[in-house]
């Protein structure tokens, strides 16, 4: 088994969701790898994405065409960059984002999942979703993942609109 | 046995506490610095270097031992080799303390320049595959006593992936990692097939695990050269004495160099009844490096006729060292973008960001500026550092005809290190370009209209 899940954001963001997603592994005893990859396609257009690979043997090193299950985009991209991730975005898929900053008809050919999470959601929104996704992936109980954004996220305010979101994302 | 996250930085925060070592210098330079900044061990002392002349005369200062990081980009090699030759010649002579140097290259071409380099002028080097070997490594120097007159030193070089990869792991037993190291070879000979795989850096690890998953230790044996050093001619030797098919994994490094030099040698000679059949993978599939390490179970498994490969990627991907842009940088590019039409964007390597082109230095990035005539504005995006060393550079790029706005982004620097550098920025170009800040121009976007040159930090 091997999940590989891409983020396009900034560094900031990207390390809390890697603490969190990190407690997670270890709780469920995974292996996990996270590496910064430059993609660029033929024309010279590039991104920098951030890939986590979780798995039960040591996870491969890189990423190739239709490989990666989930990507989650927090930033504004450009069509060119949305085209490449097009690429590395294995067939049914999933892909989440908020406020519609993505078209999603680029993503057509995979025939994902597209998860837009509207207009009125904001960064932490997308940050929950993501943890709620990967916590029923590595099948961890809720009260196990408020446990982790408790201790993870240090600064009392971004603590509780992230376990606020968290909440609502998981609500039943 | 707990699990640990292993990064560059937890592994030599880890060693710095095991060894009681207290001193460690820090290269200005935005890829050190992001390694410097997660090692927050409170005794640690953190010296900023600005250059590697300056790390010469702290290293030949210290009574104590010290691990040093450096991130090597292509215009410093030729000085990082001159400097690194008489270090090393020191401390084999006259000793001193104990240290490791990090050298963190932002590239695989430097990487393979700087091992080519380092060969040629005898300077050991260790090339880790993993970054438990990087805790060998460092254990391995610091664990040894001293000879009489001599000092133990790693120069460790780490290829471009080791600054972002974190992995979590079983972690690591440094007692017993210490009983495996201080004696002996860290290189790595794995399986008893009759092809051999001879590599260096992160690759090797890739391989093993690869090996290991799919039982392919009767078929390939996989060697691992990790200490660069003036024995490298003798493993080559005993490598081709064993095996008539040996693949590689690119044809340009020092390993495919110094082996087919010695098969020519050895077949002039007699000494082996066949011709050895060397394979770069690269070549056979006719892909680039990045591509090759991508897809290189497939391939490996398509030698052994157990699989295809299809080189059909139309993204290439590369693990270069790299720090992305902030927000508010990002902010700033679009507002830009909004005021002046035709404006494009050159991006100062190790910084990287969308939708413009990136340059390795401040070279570079003249070049474009004259070399391309049908843009309205040129904006500059480079580390704050970049300026020490390069105020010629950036002084020629400002005095071009061209519209010009150099955002510098101050990512991983201290309060006081910043206002040194402005300081330095504001003594040399001050009389020539409007200097202000994010928050200024962001306020007051018609400075762009008002000002042919403009530096933004």
């Amino acid at each position: 088994m091997e999940f590989s899940f891409a983020l396009l954001s900034d560094d900031k963001t990207v390390e809390k969701i890697k603490d969190i997603v990190f407690e997670m592994a270890k709780m469920s005893n995974l292996i996990i790898r996270f590496q910064r990859i430059f993609l660029r396609d033929d024309k010279g257009n590039g991104t920098t994405i951030y890939v986590f690979k979780i798995s039960n043997i040591y996870p491969q090193l890189g990423i190739s065409e239709n490989s990666i299950d989930y990507i989650a985009i927090l930033k504004k991209t450009s069509i060119e960059t949305q085209e490449i991730l097009s690429k590395i975005l294995r067939d049914g898929g999933i892909i989440v984002f908020p406020k519609r900053i993505v078209d999603a008809s680029i993503f057509i050919n995979k025939a994902p999942s597209i998860i837009d999470l509207g207009d009125d959601k904001d960064e932490y929104d997308v940050i929950a979703r993501i943890v709620s996704d990967i916590s029923k992936l590595l099948m961890i109980s809720r009260s196990n993942v408020i446990k982790i954004l408790r201790t993870v996220v240090k600064e009392e305010d971004e603590n509780t609109r992230l376990i606020e979101a968290y909440r609502m994302v998981t609500r039943r | 046995m707990g699990r640990d996250r292993l990064s560059l930085s937890s592994v030599l925060e880890k060693i710095m506490s095991h060894y009681n070592i207290n001193q460690l210098y820090v290269f200005l330079d935005p890829v050190a610095l992001k390694v410097a900044q997660r090692i927050t061990l409170g005794k640690i002392r953190k010296t900023y270097i600005s250059d590697i002349s300056d790390f010469y005369y702290h290293a030949i200062d210290s009574a104590e031992k010290f691990i040093a990081i450096a991130s090597l980009k292509k215009s410093l090699l030729p000085e990082f080799i001159l400097v690194l030759d008489k270090l090393v010649h020191i401390s084999t002579q006259n000793g001193g303390s104990s240290w490791v140097m990090v050298i963190v290259c932002n590239d695989d071409r430097v990487m393979n320049r700087l091992l080519k380099a380092a060969y040629d002028a005898r300077i050991p080097l260790t090339v880790p595959p993993s970054l438990d070997m990087v805790m060998g490594i460092c254990s391995k120097t610091f664990c040894q006593r001293p000879k009489k007159n001599t000092s133990s030193f790693s120069i460790v070089c780490c290829g471009p992936e080791f600054i972002d990869l974190e992995v979590l792991k079983e972690s690591a037993d440094l007692i017993a990692i210490e009983g495996n190291v201080c004696e002996g070879e860290l290189d790595i000979a794995y399986g008893s097939g009759e092809i051999a795989i001879v590599a260096v850096g992160s690759i090797i690890d890739e391989i093993l695990g690869f090996a290991n998953q799919e039982n392919l230790h009767n078929e390939i044996t996989i060697y691992g050269i990790v200490d660069l050093d003036v024995n490298l001619d003798e493993k080559l030797l005993s490598i081709l004495e064993k095996h008539a098919n040996i693949l590689l994994i690119r044809n340009d490094d020092i390993i495919s160099e110094r082996l087919r030099f010695i098969a020519e040698k050895l077949l002039e000679e007699g000494k082996i009844p066949y011709i050895p059949n060397i394979i770069s993978i690269g070549d056979l599939v006719g892909s680039d490096n990045e591509n090759v390490k991508v897809g290189l179970r497939s391939i490996i498994k398509d030698i052994l006729g157990k699989g295809l490969y299809f080189n059909k990627q139309s993204i290439r991907t590369s693990m270069d060292a790299g720090i992305e842009c902030d927000k508010k940088i990002v902010e700033l590019l679009d507002a830009i973008d909004k005021k002046v039409a035709r404006t494009l964007r050159i991006y100062v390597k190790p910084i990287y960001g969308e939708n413009g082109i990136h340059a390795d230095d401040f070279y570079d990035a003249y070049s474009v500026t004259k070399t391309t005539s049908n843009y309205n504005a040129y904006t500059i995006i480079a580390h704050l550092t970049e300026i020490l060393g390069n105020i010629k550079h950036i002084d020629r790029i400002i005095h071009s005809p061209a519209r010009i706005i150099l955002i510098f982004s101050s990512m991983f620097l201290t309060g006081s290190q910043k206002k040194a550098i402005l300081k330095e920025l504001t003594k040399e170009l001050g009389k020539h370009v409007k200097i202000v800040s994010y928050e200024e121009i962001l306020q007051k976007i018609d400075i762009i209209e008002r000002f042919e040159k403009i530096i933004v930090t």
